[in-house]
């Protein structure tokens, strides 16, 4: 085991990694920015260091500085949490060339996922099902030909595209020619180059992920699937869950079988996530993340493992211990998401002194937070200042559980998400499990501003 | 744009809370006038304390719309406490006039629409605003409001109101040894009196604010790390009370093999030395303090 671990992070995820390594018995380094030299990450650790002003690419993304940290304080490794430097190939080989031990998977790994061409063309490999698509269309009768053998509804996009440009959705055969002739002008006009290929629609999917763990010995195991369909239009997750209501059998045992089978192909080791879009009996992948997820309490709660010492414990050298049949699903569990921002003025990130706050306690609560009253919320970071978990035998008392929670939660100073957070709690879809990414952007239209 | 805004509170203490929400709306704009403060009955149930209104000038660059929302979230910052998530407002501000502009929408109307049947807004208003002392004739029978006795008055809370808490704990300060006292309300509103140094046996000299204290040298200037590492001094090794004639590299800090120096950026008397050699040093550590004359 690790001697002493330096924590590549702030905010509850730093909390959350010197929680695992106190109970390792590991020692801790907490870097910090001058913005959060008041932060509860710093409080908690061993020993902590100032590693730049508060920008983030001046300090928390300052790879000589945090280095050099560890270097000198005797740290064997580093944990990188999630964010800033979490899926950085680089600084995991620059760890290792000083001797340091990235907590995360090999460095190709983290390179080979993190680019989607060369992720999907691995995935393909192993079996694992993708958005079926095309190459480049070389006429309209070729899209049509292709249109039939993926099936409509079908996306054509423009080659060099972005921003929606040379985009068109076709929803039928007699709507393809005109989609085609119109794509192809915009894209020229747009790109100087009217290229297209064909994706299939995925008409209002859910977001589904699977938490994987493998360790350096080959042994793979899949901790089941987590729902994060609850997303803002800028697709940040929200709401989190586990296990995803209401998956067809047929979809759940795809989704975890093509999530352990991927993960073999590519030798994983360390905690990663699958992520996929579902409709139906349907998979397709999407991307891998490769790093310790902001939802992985869901996951931890309902089959009663420690993900993050699980991490280290692997990075250390250690084996699972466990197989795939070891691993009990109990109960259910939901996250919200308490962000120090304004639901009702777009979400924007607000900043200042948290004047009050109580967290919810009681059966079946977790809270994992880095914020007390009269801390400071910096504009330079992440508007999440709290995470809050609710697990409950059945989804049901879970989601009882959560409204109990949210409503003794008080945050004075901020607006957060947590009215946000109750008001689709008590929405039909949401109770009924019965939501796609659709809900909550539809849902936000509907609130009157 | 000049607002009207109509405040009332009839929970717990009415007057203290509609004196803190005069304090607080100075944060929204400039409070260009304020009405004393005014009481009526509540009507129905009689277990209530009696009500307390005034009216505030506001001139603010936010719109109506934005004001509505600064005056909403102001009301729940005031008027909420821990476990009462969905309790009473303490404090109810309504936007009565925003300049000359008519708003009509569901969730927000200007001039507030019973503007002209209410005592207890519209005789406040009308202190602030001569435009509505016609009006003020004009109410319903039967419409009345009492002024506050004075004690619950806000001490003409927006200008005069502050200096004179302060005058009134500057004479308890000076009957005790405090050096500094600060006091915050829970409104955020803080006052902070400093005892001013008087070297002993001599009249204290008119100080300008700002100014330090004596026996601190008056141009100390840090010298600090700008990256994390082991600290080195070089050689000589410099010690306090030496002169600097120029500038010069007092020490480096070797980070990840790379020695990186930290020159004394001009001449001065070094005060003090701050690190050990061989000791880690972080990212804005102050390492020496050199007195430039």
């Amino acid at each position: 085991m690790f001697k002493k671990v330096l924590i590549a992070n702030r905010g509850e995820i730093a909390l959350r990694i010197n929680r695992a390594c106190r109970e390792l018995g590991v020692q801790t380094v907490a870097i910090f920015s001058e913005a959060d030299r008041n932060s509860l990450h710093v409080r908690h650790a061993d020993e902590a260091f100032c590693v730049g002003p508060g920008p983030v690419p001046r300090s928390y993304l300052n790879i000589p500085n945090i280095i050099s940290t560890a270097l000198i304080t005797g740290c064997d490794a580093v944990h990188p949490g999630y964010g800033f430097l979490a899926e950085n190939a680089r600084f995991a080989e620059i760890c290792a060339d000083h001797g340091l031990t990235f907590i995360g998977p090999r460095p190709e790994v983290i390179a080979a996922m993190g680019d989607k061409a060369t992720a999907k063309r691995v995935m393909k490999e192993a079996g694992v099902a993708t958005t079926p698509g095309t190459d480049i269309l070389s006429s309209v009768e070729d899209a049509r030909d292709a249109a039939k053998a993926i099936g409509f509804p079908v996306l054509l996009k423009a080659t060099a595209g972005g921003g929606g440009k040379g985009m068109r959705v076709v929803n039928a055969p007699e709507e393809l020619e005109r989609a085609y002739a119109s794509a192809t002008a915009e894209a020229e006009a747009s790109f100087k180059d009217g290229r297209l290929y064909m994706e299939k629609l995925i008409v209002k999917p859910r977001h589904i992920e699977v938490q994987v763990l493998g360790d350096s010995f080959g042994n793979v195991v899949h901790l089941g699937e987590r729902d994060c369909s609850v997303q803002k239009p800028s697709h940040q997750k929200l709401i989190e869950e586990a296990p995803a209501p209401n998956l067809t059998a047929k979809a759940r045992s795809a989704l975890h079988d093509m999530a352990v089978r991927a993960s073999r192909a590519v030798k994983y080791s360390n905690a990663g996530t699958l992520e996929f879009l579902v409709s139906g009996d349907h998979v397709y992948f999407m991307e891998m993340n490769t790093r310790i997820q902001v939802e992985h309490p869901v996951t931890e709660m309902v089959y009663n493992i420690d993900l993050v010492k699980e991490q280290i414990r692997v990075a250390a050298g250690e084996q699972l211990g466990y197989t795939q049949a070891d691993l009990k699903l109990s109960g259910h569990a939901i996250e919200c998401r308490v962000n120090a921002e304004d639901p009702r003025n777009n979400f924007a990130p607000a900043a200042g002194t948290l004047t009050n706050v109580v967290f919810p306690g009681g059966p079946g609560i977790r809270v994992d937070t880095h914020v007390y009253s009269g801390a400071m919320v910096p504009p330079f970071y992440d508007s999440m200042i709290a995470k809050i978990i609710a697990w409950g035998e059945t989804r049901d008392a879970a989601i009882a559980r959560m409204e109990r929670a949210l409503h003794e939660t008080v945050v004075e100073g901020v607006n957060t998400t947590i009215e946000q957070c109750l008001e689709i709690l008590a929405t039909d879809r949401f109770r009924a499990g019965r939501y796609s990414i659709d809900f909550l952007p539809s849902l936000m239209q509907s609130v009157p501003v | 744009m000049l607002a009207a805004i109509g405040l009332g509170s009839n929970l717990r203490n009415p007057p203290h809370n509609v004196r803190a929400a005069i304090r607080a709306l100075r944060r929204l704009g400039d409070v260009r006038a304020c009405s004393q403060l005014y009481s009526s009955k509540p009507w129905g149930k009689t277990d209530q304390p009696d009500f307390c209104n005034a009216v505030v000038l506001l001139e603010t660059q936010r719109s109506a719309r934005e004001l509505l929302e600064d005056l909403q979230s102001l009301e729940r910052r005031l008027g909420r406490t821990p476990g009462e998530r969905w309790g009473p407002r303490v404090i109810d501000l309504d936007i009565l006039t925003y300049g000359e502009m008519e708003v009509d929408e569901p969730d927000l109307q200007i001039p507030h629409p019973r503007l002209y049947e209410r005592a207890f807004a519209l005789v406040p208003l009308a202190e602030v605003d001569a435009r509505f002392q016609a009006a003020v004739a004009a109410l319903p029978p039967g419409e009345t409001v009492a002024l506050m006795p004075e004690d619950e008055q806000p001490t003409g809370e927006f200008s005069a109101g502050l200096s004179q808490r302060v005058r009134t704990l500057a004479a308890a300060f000076r009957e005790t040894d405090l050096i500094r006292l600060r006091i915050e309300d829970e409104f955020e509103d803080a006052i902070e009196i400093r005892r001013r140094p008087v070297p002993a046996g001599l009249p204290a000299p008119a100080q300008p604010q700002g100014a330090v204290p004596p026996g601190v040298p008056a141009n100390l200037h840090p010298i600090k790390a700008d990256l994390v590492g082991v600290f080195r001094f070089s050689r000589p090794t410099v010690t306090e009370g030496e002169m600097l004639d120029g500038d010069r590299e007092l020490a480096y800090v070797d980070a990840l093999g790379i020695r990186n120096p930290v020159r004394s950026l001009g001449g001065g008397r070094v005060v003090s030395v701050l690190c050990h050699d061989g000791e880690p040093v972080e990212y804005g550590q102050v390492l020496f303090e050199i007195d430039r004359g």
